[in-house]
Formats: structure tokens, sequence, C-alpha cells
């Protein structure tokens, strides 16, 4: 993002035309009328917000718009430059024996590309050593890669280069620094134009008439409707985002093998070479390992959250006095408050070696596992779960309470037999969305269930470690992949997925049984 | 006519079933009910009317200590069921209640069957042995809350999808399998229209042979109908407490006479 | 007792003041759910104490570092063995150079000088004691100012951390399990002696909230990482305090009861619920996309790119919040500014937001507190680079555009060092760190409730 250094300048600029503007209308404002407000069809203020609009919006849509198409206006130019008969290029006669056209097409396709990776890299040394005053312009200019090692000055200078940069390396980049140092600098300049042209067309367009209100606070009303498709914008970025890289992947690696495979073993294949000798995929990308682990897991923080978190909530809205009530309460919050990755370092370095200690190193051979994570996995869940059943308890009307209580039942009774049957579907809701999360969780089972990359069957063993879901996602996209040119990185949007709309379901059937239930009682 | 019926009312002077001395009842630094005295008898209709906050239904609730699942509330004074003060430390409210039923001024029927909702006290109290003898204490608790033809056939069925008169005679069938001996009603037909309001008022008539019943109205003619004695209450204090007759014919204090004709509500 | 059973005796023989069998009966049942209750309850505050437990009393030692004093001497012999000058300073080697050359021998120099005798150690054993394996530093300090070559500086070099578990008690010393990995019981003594020499000190190590990540623990620091996380709360302020708020307004002050708005209530409601690991799955996305567009990988780890799927992941939660604090300001209010003649834009902006302000400000920092100790979507996205993330520029010249760290994801790569002082002291530490952050977000949440709480 070398060139955005500059646009700093240019939105003081804006900064301050829109301060002046906002000052210059109002003072027009009043000017036009000859100090006689009430002429006006709009308040001074109005006037001068609407400056402050006109200077503003257009240039700073700009300034946003500039910084995304800067990358790609100049990414297309590197591609017209390079021509595609550079020597450079083309594949050595001695790699082409024995290759079909089609492979030596994309042979030369990878070589291409490697190329222009290169040019990038070298054209961004070169942005770094000039602008860090290392080495000026006409210095670099003057190398000639056929002798100097470009790279390696560039390197003592303190830059990040290529190795064995080629004339044509050489030239291209210097081409597209030239290119991308024009482009930074028009885009500020553009930008304060727009600011600047807005600013006098505003404030010439002030008149006693002028019905600046009304402009204004159309502008205000289309900004926050804009601001409230943010929600849905972001929606439809992760449908997005998820859905057509999981497209390609099903259509690529078949959807049965990957929904009822049984291992998961990523050998790294490009999307569209199948390196295996059958032409099928070398990568064996199967779900149901993971969907297995992190199901189990989900299982065990289940089965210790539900009884934990209702038996608390019970307690706490039933039987507790309100002494109890005020110190339990703020300390389930804190449990809550704590960021997962403490649970997940807590499940590693405590809970882990005391299991292991426990169970014994035959059965447990390693300290992560499905126990470890699903048991502090639930822990963190208790709070979630206990303060949304404490939520369905109390909203089962007084009424009950007092009907059961007047005919003689204990607090006890009144709680099992018509308190809880009450709250029932409340209480599914709530599980279920205990469940969302328990799949949806990351930190815990990154840290503590087991990291293999490769995993072959169902692991039975509730004290053996496990691959989940999330697990893979995190292990494959925190890597350098730099695109979806990996079979194995289609695949994690696979389960990203996969993942996506399990949550999602369980959420919209959760949110469902608990409006049923709220409706119930209103 | 209606006086006609009130005076021809024989109001036989039974033993005294509830006897309260000098009841203060505070909520937080609320003092709403102050030094009230009134006696109960069996086997009658006893109605506590007075306009809305005056404390009748705050009474009517220290009467099986339902006030006790109020944290702010606080009862003082001597309250009395069959010479047993209710509020000595070694009483238990959950044996109190079962002796005192009370049926409330919503219907509140459980989620549950109709059959599970009356069958509900039987079973916690462990009235019935075997199941024969609950589906019995069932059927009798719904014949005499005039129930059991329309319900016979839905016994399975949830008593939430009944009618709103059918939900609070399920109620007072849920308080009558109980087999109590006091039933505190507080403002029954309320909630309910005229027609409904008929059949519970009947129903009360019929329950004074069995049980001393003591309820709370808003309205003034209910209580003429259906009860022989009226205590009215205003802002706390217990006014005038006689029989249902003399309240209404012959108010002797001034403030009853505003209510009963309407100057105060 | 004779009444126990109902049909024997009328029940109303039966005395309030002597409970029936049955009563009892019931009570002893009830009894068994109020104590499990009160288990469940125990259970969970016991976990809590153990979490707490395990995080105070593996990192707050680790906020303290034992250096030792040593005379380092910039020995010409060792250093210039290679010719003189700059060049020939950079291509000093690390190991036998400085760490088995420099390092030791004033080690050696220095213990001497205080009368411990050092003949049965060579090099190895005594540069192991410290901090003394890839000194880049050193070697780039000597590049730079080559005028220290014959110089003599005391300086405090941090004791290995392994030695470090052994000095705090951590480790035995005794037997194999209480030996830290790679020493023997002679430097444990060496060790000792040095103590009583008065040699090592114990100091707070206040590098460690300035210094950037390393894999060496004695020199790792949260930097960075403290910046980063800084920057991005910055973004997820300003991003939620515009759109947030904007949308709350919108949809509570003006939107019309139709199927749109519906819609976008069912976004933000499924928004909430969305894991979060989605969202880091949008960024990687995005990042992913212009690679493949050619963009290269410009914003891939920065501040600015955390900052934004922050907030998006945000977004629900303070327009909840804003939506219950504009909910809260009485209708009568409005009704009151519209009747004097404003419109309903000016009534929103001039009366309801200010009244709605405090809560939306509590609604914010939760939502910031939240924000600040997400790790998994930041994972995806770059922000847990182990090197390469440095002391960020300000945030108005390039600093956003920077690889960054953050503190959840500087916890991640704690966890992931192969020694175990740094997997659970150093990782613990920076725990803390974070937790006191949240903490006095939430404080001061608590407190602006408390401060502005209005009732009507």
């Amino acid at each position: 993002m070398s060139g955005l250094l500059t646009f700093p300048l240019a939105l003081l600029v804006v900064l301050v035309l829109c301060i002046a503007g906002y000052l210059l209308g109002r003072r027009r404002a009043v000017g036009r009328v000859k100090g006689d407000t009430r002429a006006l069809h709009s308040r001074p203020v109005h006037h001068g917000w609407h400056v402050v609009m006109a200077t503003l919006i257009p240039s700073f849509a700009v300034l946003v718009l500039w910084a995304f198409l800067q990358g790609l206006v100049s990414s297309v130019y590197l591609g017209t430059t390079v021509a595609d008969d550079l020597p450079e290029l083309a594949l050595p006669e001695s790699q082409r024996e024995g290759l079909e056209d089609e492979e030596i097409a994309v042979r030369e396709g990878a070589r291409r590309e490697l190329f222009l990776g290169n040019v990038r890299v070298l054209n961004e040394a070169i942005y770094g050593a000039i602008s860090s005053d290392v080495i000026s312009l006409p210095e670099i200019e003057a190398w000639d890669a056929a002798e100097t090692d470009v790279g390696g000055e560039l390197r003592s200078a303190g830059q990040i280069a290529p190795i064995g940069v080629t004339p044509a390396m050489q030239e291209a980049a210097l081409k597209l620094y030239g290119f991308e140092r024009t482009l930074s600098a028009i885009g500020p300049l553009l930008v304060m134009l727009l600011a600047a042209i807005g600013f006098i067309w505003a404030l010439s367009r002030i008149d006693g008439d002028f019905r600046a209100r009304n402009v204004v606070e159309r502008w205000v009303m289309g900004l926050l409707i804009f601001a409230s498709t943010v929600a849905i914008l972001t929606t439809l970025a992760i449908l997005a985002a998820v859905t057509f890289p999981s497209i390609t992947f099903f259509r690529e690696y078949g959807l049965f093998d990957f929904l009822f495979g049984l291992t998961w073993a990523p050998a790294g294949d490009t999307v569209g070479v199948p390196e295996g000798p059958g032409g099928e995929y070398e990568s064996l990308l199967g779900f149901l390992p993971l969907i297995w682990g992190t199901l189990y897991i989900s299982l065990v923080a289940l089965l210790v959250a539900t009884p934990l978190g209702l038996l608390a909530a019970i307690y706490l809205s039933e039987f507790a006095d309100r002494r109890v009530r005020a110190w339990v309460k703020p300390a389930l919050e804190v449990l809550a408050g704590v960021p997962t990755i403490v649970y997940g370092l807590f499940a590693l370095v405590t809970i882990g070696p005391f299991l292991q200690a426990v169970v014994g190193t035959t059965i447990m051979p390693n300290t992560v596992s499905v126990m470890t994570a699903g048991v502090v996995m639930g822990m963190m869940l208790v709070p979630f779960v206990s303060s949304l059943s404490d939520d369905v308890i109390n909203a089962v009307p007084q009424a009950m309470r007092d009907g059961s209580l007047g005919l003689g039942a204990t607090p006890s009774e009144t709680i099992t037999k018509v308190i809880l049957p009450a709250a029932l579907p409340g209480i599914v809701g709530a599980v279920v969305l205990a469940a969302s999360r328990a799949i949806g969780e990351t930190m815990i089972v990154v840290l503590a269930a087991g990291a293999l990359s490769n995993v072959q069957g169902l692991e039975p063993n509730p004290f053996g470690a496990v691959v989940t879901v999330t697990t893979r996602i995190v292990a494959v996209l925190t890597g350098e992949a730099s695109g979806f040119d990996s079979i194995d990185v289609l695949a994690v949007f696979a389960l990203a997925f996969t993942l996506f709309f399990i949550t999602l379901a369980l959420n919209l059937l959760a949110q469902r049984i608990v409006r049923r239930y709220r409706e119930q009682y209103e | 006519m209606k006086d006609q019926r009130l005076t021809d009312r024989e109001v036989d002077m039974q033993d005294i079933k509830i006897s309260a001395h000098g009841v203060q009842v505070f909520y937080g630094d609320t003092h709403a009910i102050k030094d009230v005295d009134v006696e109960i008898a069996d086997k009658t209709v006893t109605a506590f009317i007075g306009p809305s906050g005056c404390g009748k239904s705050t009474f009517l609730r220290c009467l099986n200590r339902m006030n006790d699942t109020i944290d702010a509330a606080r009862v003082e004074g001597d309250i009395r069921i069959d010479g047993e003060d209710i509020y000595d430390a070694r009483v238990d409210p959950v044996q109190l209640r079962a002796k005192v039923g009370m049926v409330f001024q919503k219907p509140n029927p459980f989620p549950k069957s109709i059959y599970d909702n009356v069958a509900y006290g039987p079973r916690i109290h462990g009235l019935a042995k075997t199941k024969g003898d609950l589906d019995n204490i069932v059927e009798q608790a719904l014949r005499r809350a005039a129930l059991w033809n329309e319900a016979k056939d839905r016994l399975d069925k949830p008593g939430t999808g009944l009618s709103g008169g059918q939900q609070q005679r399920l109620c007072i069938a849920r308080a009558i399998a109980t087999e109590p001996e006091v039933l505190l009603m507080d403002e029954p037909c309320s909630a309910l229209d005229p027609i409904a309001t008929g059949q519970v008022e009947e129903l009360i008539d019929e329950l004074r042979s069995n049980y001393s019943v003591v309820i709370v109205t808003h309205s003034m003619q209910q209580a003429a109908r259906v009860s022989q004695k009226t205590a009215f209450f205003h802002l706390g204090n217990l006014v005038e407490y006689d029989e249902t007759g003399k309240i209404f014919t012959n108010p002797q204090d001034p403030r009853t006479e505003s209510y009963i004709s309407g100057r105060i509500g | 007792m004779t009444d126990m059973t109902p049909e024997a005796t009328p029940r109303a023989a039966q005395s309030l003041f002597t409970r029936t069998d049955n009563v009892r009966r019931r009570y002893r049942r009830g009894s068994v759910l109020k104590y499990l209750g009160l288990g469940a309850i125990g259970l969970v505050l016991f976990f809590l104490c153990v979490l707490l437990w395990s995080i105070l009393s593996r990192g707050i030692p680790a906020f303290f570092q034992y250096q030792a004093e040593i005379q380092l001497y910039y020995d010409p012999e060792i250093l210039e063995a290679d010719g003189t000058g700059p060049e020939a300073l950079g291509e000093l080697s690390l190991r036998s150079d400085l760490e088995r050359g420099i390092f030791a021998q004033s080690l050696r120099r220095t213990l001497e000088d205080s009368g411990i005798d050092t003949a049965a150690f060579d090099d190895g054993d005594l540069s192991a004691l410290i901090y003394a394996a890839n000194r880049r530093d050193v070697r780039d300090e000597l590049v730079a100012d080559p005028d220290l070559v014959g110089q003599t500086v005391t300086v405090g070099v941090p004791i290995s951390l392994n030695i470090t578990r052994y000095l705090t008690g951590g480790l035995s010393g005794e037997g194999t399990s209480g030996m830290p990995p790679g020493f023997n019981r002679e430097q444990l003594d060496l060790i000792d002696q040095m103590v009583a020499a008065g040699l090592v000190d114990r100091n707070f190590n206040w590098g460690f909230f300035t210094n950037e990540y390393s894999q060496s623990g004695e020199v790792a620091g949260i930097g960075p990482a403290l910046m980063g996380s800084a920057y991005m709360m910055l973004v997820v302020l300003v991003f939620s305090l515009v759109f947030g708020v904007a949308a709350s307004i919108y949809l509570e002050e003006f939107a019309p009861k139709n199927k749109f708005t519906d819609f976008i209530e069912i976004n933000i409601a499924n928004l909430a619920a969305v894991p979060s690991i989605v969202f880091g799955i949008l960024g990687a996305a995005i990042l992913l996309t212009l690679g493949d567009l050619g963009f290269g990988s410009s914003i891939r780890g920065t501040a600015l790119l955390g900052g934004i799927v922050l907030s998006l992941m945000t977004l629900p939660t303070i327009v909840i919040a804003t939506r219950s604090a504009l909910k809260a300001v009485p209708p009568s209010i409005r009704d009151a500014a519209l009747g004097v003649g404003a419109s309903k834009l000016q009534t929103v902006f001039h009366h309801t937001l200010p009244l709605a302000m405090p809560g939306i400000l509590t609604g914010t920092i939760i939502g910031i507190a939240q924000a600040l100790g997400e790790t998994a979507p930041l994972l995806l996205i770059g922000l847990s680079v182990s090197t390469g993330a440095s002391i960020l520029s300000s945030p108005f010249t390039g600093g956003l555009l920077e690889q960054a760290q953050s503190m959840p994801t500087v916890v991640y790569l704690f966890a992931q060092n192969q020694d175990l002082p740094v997997r659970e002291g150093l990782a613990q530490a920076a725990i803390i760190v974070m937790l006191a952050l949240l903490f006095a977000l939430n404080i001061i949440a608590i407190l602006l409730r408390r401060r502005f709480e209005r009732r009507w």
C-alpha cells in the first residue's frame, strides 16, 4: 500500500476544507439575507452542514475506492507490460520432453506467475529502499542486472528482495514502480480536487430560498440506511466467501467423497492438476473424521455444561438469597468474559496433565484429548447455559409458582413439577444455542484437542486426540496460502461452508423454539 | 327482591375456623394492613370487599402465608386456624397450604393435561394409594367443580386449551382435589365473562357445605350474591365486618355507606 | 404416628405444629435439588479459582527476570580475527565468536573476579547459563559502532529461562525430573554461588511490555501486540460508533415495519450467533481473492484489516446495545421535541441520541472488550506472525497498514513456543496483561452505567 502514504495529506486538506466550509457556509447564509435569519428557509447550521457534506462525501468515496482499486489497476498494468514471449517465461527444452502441450501451458503459466510475483516483490523493495533514503532511483536505474546482483544490493539495504534478478525483471519492476508513483500522486490530487469542487459548488448554492435542511436530511437518511445494510452486506459476503470456493471444491473433488470420506490427508495438489496415478487427487479430504471430532467434543462439553448450568440457574433463581446472587452472578459473568484462548491454554497446561495423571498414559497418551477440550469447553459454556436458562425460568409467570405453592407444594416440587416442564422448550433452545457455540468454538480445540494434519477413521477413545473442523481451518489458513490454487485450501472452505450452515441452522432452530416459548406466555 | 333474599338467608353461627388479631402487614416501608381483627366461621362464605389497594388481597394471602414468597413483605400479629397460630415457627407453610387452599385472580392452570392439573395436589400430598384412587379423586373434584361433563372426554388435553371460565373451574377443582378445609379465592371471577361468573358463583355456594370459603371481590353485587358475612376494607383498615345483609342494608360506618352507594371506589 | 395415612384419620386432626412424615420426606427429597444446585455453583466457582490460580501462579513470576551482572569485554582478539571494520564484524559467527567467545569469556572473567572457580566448566557450560545464543542484536550493535571493540561495558544479561525456573523454586534441582533440561548439578551449584556473590539481580521485566516477540523467551515481549490491539480497538471504536449507531438509529427511529427491515433484523440476530472463526474465514477469503487478482498481500496482517473484521463481528453486539439504549429514552421526550416543530432527525440528534449516549458507550465498551480477546479470526488474517511485526508507526502515518500482532495472537504464539518456560510462563503473563485490560474496560463500562444511570 505504498501509495497511501500521501493520502494523509489529502485527508488533512479535506478536513480543513470541511471545517472552513462549515463556518463559511453559516456565515454566507446569514450574509445572503443581510442578517435577517428569518428570511432563510433553513437554519445557517444546515447551510454549514450542506457545504461539509458536499466537500466530504464525494472526495471520501473516491479516496476509499482509490485505495482499493489502485492495487487492481497496477496489477492489470503489470500483466500488460510483461510480454508473453520473454525468454525467461519459456519452459527450457530439457523440461519439455515427454510433456503434452496442455501441461507445458500450465507450467509456463506457473513460471509467469512466479516471474510476476518476483517483479512485485522487487518493486516493493525498490520502493522501500528509496523511501528510506538508502538508495536513489537513478542509482537503481543505473544498475545492470546482468552484472550487478540487484537483489543482493537491495537486501543489504534492509529490503526483502528476490534472488536472481534478471534484466527483464528489473525493467518490469522499474516500470511498475513508475506507474505506481504516478497513480499514487493522481489519487490524492483527485481527492483534493473533488473536495474543492464540492466546497465551491455548495457555497455558491447558498441562498435564502435554498432548502439546505431538506438536502442535508435526505443525505443523512441515506447514510443511516446504508449503515444498516452493513449487516446484510456482511452476511452476503460471508455466504459468498464460503460458497464459491466450496462449489469449485465439490465439483473438483466430489461431494460424495468429501461427505463420506473417512480419511483426511492433504497432499497439496494444485487445483485442476490431480497428481494421483489414476488422475485423481492425492489429497484425501474426507469430512467424517473432522465432524466426528467436533461433535464428540461438543457432546462432552454439553454433558458438562447442561446439568451444571441448569442446576446453577435453578439454584440462583429459586433458592439463593440476594447476597449469594450478588456474589455468584458476577463470578459467572467473569467466567463468561474470559477469552477462549485463555481457556485453551488452561486446558493445555493444567487440565490435560491433570487428566493424564488421573487416567494414566496407556489410556491417554497425550495431554490433548477429547476430554481435555470438552471439559474446559463445557465449563466455558456453563455461564452461557445458566444465564439463558435463568431468563427462561424467570419468564415462567409468577402465577404458576403461586398456583403450585398455593396447593401446598414445596419449592422443590414447584420447580421440578411445574416450572421446569413449563420452561423446557426454552431450556432446549438454550442448549441448542450452546451446541452451536460448541461446534463453532475454535481456540480451545486448536490448543487442547490435537493437531494432527492427517487423520484416519473415527477415534472412539474419549482420552484420545482428535482433529476438529475448526482446527483444520486454522491450520491451513494460518499458513502461507496466497490464493485458491491448492485443493487443500478449497477443502477448508468446504469445511467452513458446512460449519456455517450447521451453526446457522442450530441458531435459527433455537431462535424459533425460544420465540414460540415466549409467545406462549405473552 | 334482593333485600328479601338477603334477609331470608340464614347464617348459622358455626365454630370459628380462622381468627385473626392485630394483624399488620408491611411491604418494605409501606404499611399495607393496619391492625385487623377478624373471625371467620366454618362452612360459611365470607366476602372481603373494598376499593382497589385497600389491602383485602394482602390480608387474604396472609391466611395461607402466601406472603412468605414476597421478600419485602412482613406480617405481624396473630392468625389462628383451629386455634393454632399459623405464623408459629413450628408451622410449615407447605402443610398449612394443603389445609388452606387458594384460587387466584387469573386462571393459572399448569401447562399440563387437565388430569395432571387436578391430580397435582393429591400426588404431591400422597392422597391416593393407587391409580384407581387418583382417578376417583380427580373425577370427584371435577364433578364438584361442575367441569366433569365438559372435561371427561379430554382429560389428557392441556388445561391451557380450555375457555377462561372452564380454566377457573379447573383451578377450583385443582384446589379442592387436595381436600383443604379452607378455600381462599382472590377475585376469582374478575377475568371471566358474566356466564362463567354465574357458573363459578353457583359453585361457591355449593362449596359452602364442606368448606369455609373466603372470597375477595371487587364487585359488591357478587359479595351480596354469594356470601353470608362481609368485611369491608379501606386503606388497610378493616372498617366493618358483619352479616352480609346487614352490611348492604344497614351499614354502621359512614365509609361503608359511601362505598356501598358508590361514592368511593 | 397414626395420622400418617390420610384415610385412617380425618386430616383435620393433624396439628399444624407437627410435620407429618409425608412432608418431611418431601422436604428431604426436595433438598437434594437444592444441594445439587449448590454443588454445581461450588464446582463452577472452584473451576474459576483453579483457572485464576493457574494463570497467576505461572504468570506473575514471569514478569520478573533474573539478570547476571557481567562485565562484557569486546575482546579484539576474538572480534578481529577475520579482519577489521563493519564488514568483517557483520560476518561474525553468532555461536563461536559471540556465544562461546565474548559471552563465555566475559562471564568467566566476571566470575573469577568475584572469586568463583570456573575451571571445571567449558565455554558452552558457561554461556548456556545466560542469554547468549543467537545475539544478532549484539552483532548489529558492533556493526553500527565498531568503536566498541576493545571496550568493557557492564551489562545485565538475562539468565536462561530454564535456570530461572530453578531459581524461582519451580524446579528442585534434584533428580532428573527436577533438573532444568540440558543442565547438570554443577551448573546449578555455580548459579547458587553467583547468587551468593550478589552477581544475580531479580528485576521487574519492563522490557516485556516494549520488546518485540522473539523465539528467545529471555527477550520476548508484547510491545507490538499491545500496539496492534490498541489500533484495532481504535478501528472498532470508530467503525462501530459510526456504522453501529447509524444502523441502530435507522432501525429504531425511522425504519418502516416491512420485509426489508425484518430481513435486516434477522441478519443482525444471526450474525450475533455466527461463530467468530467465520468472520476470519471471510477475511481470509478476501485475502486469497486479492492474492488471485494479483494485489499481493499488502493488507494481510495489518491492524486495519484486523480492526474491520473485528468490527463486523462486534457490530451486532453494538447494535443490540444501542437499540436498547434508544428504546429506554421515553417517547414523551420525542413527542415534546416534535411538538415544538423539530424535524424527526433534529429530534434524534438533539434529544434522543444525547440521552441514550451513556447506554451506547457502555454497550460499545463491552463490545470492544469482547473484540479484544477474540483470537480465531485474527489467526486467519495473518496477525499471528512470529517475525516481521515490529513497533508500529503512528496510526496517521500508515501504522494501520503495517504488519501487526495482537494480544490474543501473541498469547497463541507463546503457547506454540517449544520452550516450556515460554509456553507456560510468558503466555500466562501476556494473559494477565490481556485480562487486566479487559477488566479495566469492564470497570469503565460499569462506572459509566452507574454515573449516568437515569430513571424515567
